[in-house]
């Protein structure tokens, strides 16, 4: 076997002029159109890896402010329950202050009209005791409750004050006797000694007129033009029932 | 189909002065002008998304390049000119031989010779770029000093191996074709043929894989040794 230098020299140069031609025209072309490829695959994932970090911030920001929202909404609902709370027990405090104030009304007017009814029913029980005792006196009327009538007002007469005693006397130095009315009529013996006892009291010389006035009840009043001496069981029982009236009503 | 009965002579077409031109160098010629024209066919107008023919070339051209990373685990765009270069032209040297009339260039002992010696004057040449001269040097001297002569005798001795390989597979196919052929007549080596594509193509992968140790060994690990 024989070795041709010249075609190995020869193939040698072929090759290293092929390796440079590919490397020229085929594995440079190749790496640059890797490399471009590369780039755009990596561009593409830093936008897309920009674009999640994006979407990732926009997540994150969509359900911060959706927990804000959330945290308002609960806020403002609180808020929304603590003043609707606030007003409900308001609007209850309200009406509890105007049913206590209607309730009080209604109790005093209640009590009122029960003051009213009481008192109209205690005047009319008085109203009827003093009637029915006015009856009762004036039917038990006789000469003796007289002698004890004209005992009252000569009594009355001894203690009279200095300033009526004086305006008395001076009716009858004016004027003479005096009118004398008694509930039930005097006999003429019961008029000639009342007239009789009056005079001495009084230091009156005419003859008295004698009168009768039922309003009375009972006892007598001796009528001067100035003055007035007076005992009749009506003031008694009237001032006896304005009595009891004021005490019941005061128990009341 | 020329038929070449002394297939260790090389056939002289003619004489460029002094230098005579054989029927391999022609054949390589044509090769280089194949590939160049597909090459710059494919990649003229190289685009992100390109034709048909610029996927297929750049899914061959990052095919090896897959390959050679898987064995020398660095970037390979810096082996790929030499590596690819050896396979793409093996396999079309190798298969060219199936073409009529035409003989395959490595079934001469000087187109594996090349290739042998290019690998490798490559070897040392990475080898020292990429650990310096002293250190490069002193992998010689491992595991022993004595060893030595070994290993040079052994740098010598598988490139000579790797250039024989290739070139007694594909002499030995092109041998039988012509024997077959002769005997046999014109229809009887087409299977024999189709199993040469099969050999072309292992031989040429097989050449590449190991020049690719052979590099590898020299720049880093030492596996290739």
């Amino acid at each position: 076997m024989t070795i041709d230098w010249w075609t190995l020299l020869l193939q040698t140069v072929n090759f290293l002029l092929l390796v440079w031609l590919l490397q020229h025209f085929l594995y440079k072309p190749v790496r640059a159109v890797i490399e471009k490829r590369r780039a755009l695959a990596e561009r593409a994932l830093t936008q897309a890896e920009a674009t999640e970090k994006q979407a990732t911030a926009a997540k994150a920001d969509f359900e911060a402010k959706t927990a804000g929202l959330d945290e308002a909404r609960k806020a403002e609902l609180k808020q929304a329950h603590e003043t609707a709370e606030a007003e409900a027990k308001k609007i209850l405090a309200d009406a509890r202050q105007q049913a206590d104030a209607i309730r009080a009304e209604a109790k005093r007017d209640a009590k009122e009209s029960q003051a009213e009814a009481v008192a109209g029913v205690r005047e009319d029980i008085v109203q009827t005791a003093v009637k029915m005792a006015g009856t009762i006196l004036a039917k038990t009327g006789d000469g003796a409750l007289n002698e004890v009538f004209l005992a009252r007002l000569l009594d009355q007469i001894g203690n009279l004050s200095k300033e009526d005693r004086a305006r008395i006397d001076g009716d009858i130095a004016s004027g003479g006797a005096p009118e004398i009315a008694t509930a039930a009529k005097l006999s003429r013996a019961e008029q000639g000694a009342w007239t009789k006892s009056l005079r001495a009291a009084l230091k009156f010389t005419g003859a008295p007129r004698y009168s009768v006035d039922a309003a009375l009840l009972g006892g007598a009043e001796l009528r001067f033009p100035h003055a007035t001496i007076r005992f009749a069981w009506s003031d008694q029982l009237k001032k006896a029932g304005e009595i009891l009236q004021n005490s019941r009503g005061g128990a009341a | 189909m020329t038929l070449q009965l002394h297939p260790l002579q090389t056939e002289i077409l003619f004489h460029l002065g002094p230098v005579p031109i054989t029927s391999e160098v022609t054949t390589t010629w044509a090769i280089m002008a194949v590939l160049v024209a597909i090459s710059w066919l494919a990649m003229r107008h190289a685009k992100v998304k390109g034709g048909w023919l610029q996927t297929v070339v750049e899914v061959a051209v990052e095919a090896i390049a897959d390959q050679v990373e898987a064995i020398l685990r660095v970037d390979p765009w810096k082996y790929l000119p030499l590596l690819a270069t050896l396979f793409i032209y093996l396999v079309f040297a190798n298969l060219s031989g199936m073409l009529p009339g035409v003989e395959a260039p490595t079934a001469h002992i000087e187109t594996p010779a090349a290739l042998a010696l290019i690998v490798f004057f490559s070897v040392q040449f990475y080898g020292l770029r990429s650990q310096g001269l002293k250190a490069y040097a002193k992998r010689y001297l491992e595991p022993n000093p004595l060893l030595l002569p070994l290993n040079l005798v052994s740098q010598v001795t598988r490139s000579f191996s790797l250039m024989m390989r290739l070139f007694g597979n594909m002499m030995s196919h092109e041998l039988v074709l012509a024997i077959i052929l002769f005997l046999a007549g014109l229809f009887v080596p087409v299977p024999f043929m189709l199993l040469g594509i099969l050999i072309g193509l292992i031989q040429a992968f097989i050449f590449t894989v190991l020049a690719t140790v052979y590099i590898g060994g020299a720049v880093g690990g030492g596996e290739a040794g």
